[in-house]
């Protein structure tokens, strides 16, 4: 029997319904993915939370893999140096957060743009030992950037302060507010 | 008022190009970010506990799992296999990668974006949030527009036929 004319037209199946036909697409991969997953974790094993957190007890997280000439240092161990005459404290925060409060006497060389300037590593270049840090709510980015930096421009001891200066207020270490006096 | 979408109205040819190129530039960015996840999980893992938003326990799953749904995502895209599937899942981890920055950046934290494992530092920033957003525009286009698909639709839908 044919058709009356005014039937509606089968829409074609490849666009009867694209968003169902996308969804069971997406649906499909992410499944595949986790039985990847799966297999990758029967066969390679997966990070446990030791071997993840071990070596991040600390406010400061991961190690400078990268740059292993780059060490931390421990806030008991860096105090001592502040009287110290060659070590520099370097500061790696925006230049308002800095004046709002930093450990006394550091320099100010903000790893805004994730560079440094030449003047700023020829400044620092007479220095024993230069202490970078920033706010450590995270893994330390700044002042590890910075350290790397610092030690890739050629500087023999950079060390990073582990906990940052939350952690340098927290022990209530000499600190101090107001424009960078020594910046290069 | 006709209703007619700006997407449609290009040329067969640039539908696509448009689709091919953005298949591929999202292709080479998945790919190229599993690659040095899978080779070190842990310090993935490790990217991951930084962003303070995923439980511990499933830091390791997850630093599994990602990057090999990026990897299949990459794959997908590249040979064409579901690959608006593809884009609809690549759309979903760009803009959740994209919220987990902006929540970062809310919260003070400093840290390296882990979006390219270990392969390529960069520090979270109004960069790289607008970065993933632009990549998550380019999923558009491969989610929206058939290549080569001619438009047969009258420019003006709510006119009669024939007329």
């Amino acid at each position: 029997m044919a058709a009356p004319d005014d039937a509606p037209a089968p829409r074609p199946a490849a666009t009867a319904r694209p968003l169902t036909r996308v969804l069971t697409e997406a649906a499909r991969l992410v499944v595949v993915g986790a039985l990847l997953a799966a297999a990758s974790g029967i066969l390679r094993g997966v990070p446990t939370t030791t071997a993840i957190l071990g070596e991040t007890p600390t406010t400061c997280g991961a190690p400078l893999q990268a740059r292993p000439e780059v060490a931390w240092i421990e806030q008991g161990e860096a105090r001592p140096l502040l009287d110290d005459a060659q070590v520099t404290f370097v500061d790696a925060r925006p230049r308002d957060v800095f004046e709002a409060g930093h450990v006394t006497g550091a320099v100010n060389v903000p790893m805004d743009t994730g560079a440094i300037d030449a003047a700023a590593t020829q400044w620092m270049q007479g220095t024993r030992t230069i202490i970078t840090y920033c706010d450590t709510n995270g893994d330390c980015a700044s002042s590890k950037r910075l350290a790397g930096l610092l030690a890739e421009a050629g500087l023999p001891d950079v060390r990073v302060l582990r906990g940052g200066m939350p952690a340098w207020l927290e022990n209530q270490y000499p600190a101090e507010a107001g424009p960078c006096r020594a910046c290069p | 008022m006709p209703r007619v979408p700006v997407m449609p109205r290009l040329p067969a040819k640039g539908r696509t190009a448009l689709v091919w190129g953005a298949r591929l530039a999202l292709a080479a960015v998945f790919l190229g970010a599993a690659v040095p996840k899978l080779g070190d999980p842990v310090a993935f893992a490790r990217d991951i506990d930084h962003y303070h938003l995923v439980p511990a326990p499933l830091l390791g799953p997850l630093a599994v799992g990602l990057p090999l749904l990026e990897a299949l995502v990459g794959v997908a895209l590249v040979t064409g296999v579901h690959a608006q599937g593809a884009a609809l899942v690549a759309l979903v981890m760009l803009l959740s990668f994209a919220g987990g920055m902006v929540q970062a950046l809310a919260r003070g934290i400093d840290l390296d974006c882990g979006c390219f494992g270990s392969a390529l530092a960069a520090r979270v920033s109004g960069f790289t949030v607008a970065r993933n957003l632009g990549l998550a525009a380019l999923c558009l286009p491969v989610l929206f527009l058939r290549p080569g698909a001619v438009d047969a639709r009258p420019e003006d839908s709510s006119a009669p036929p024939g007329a």
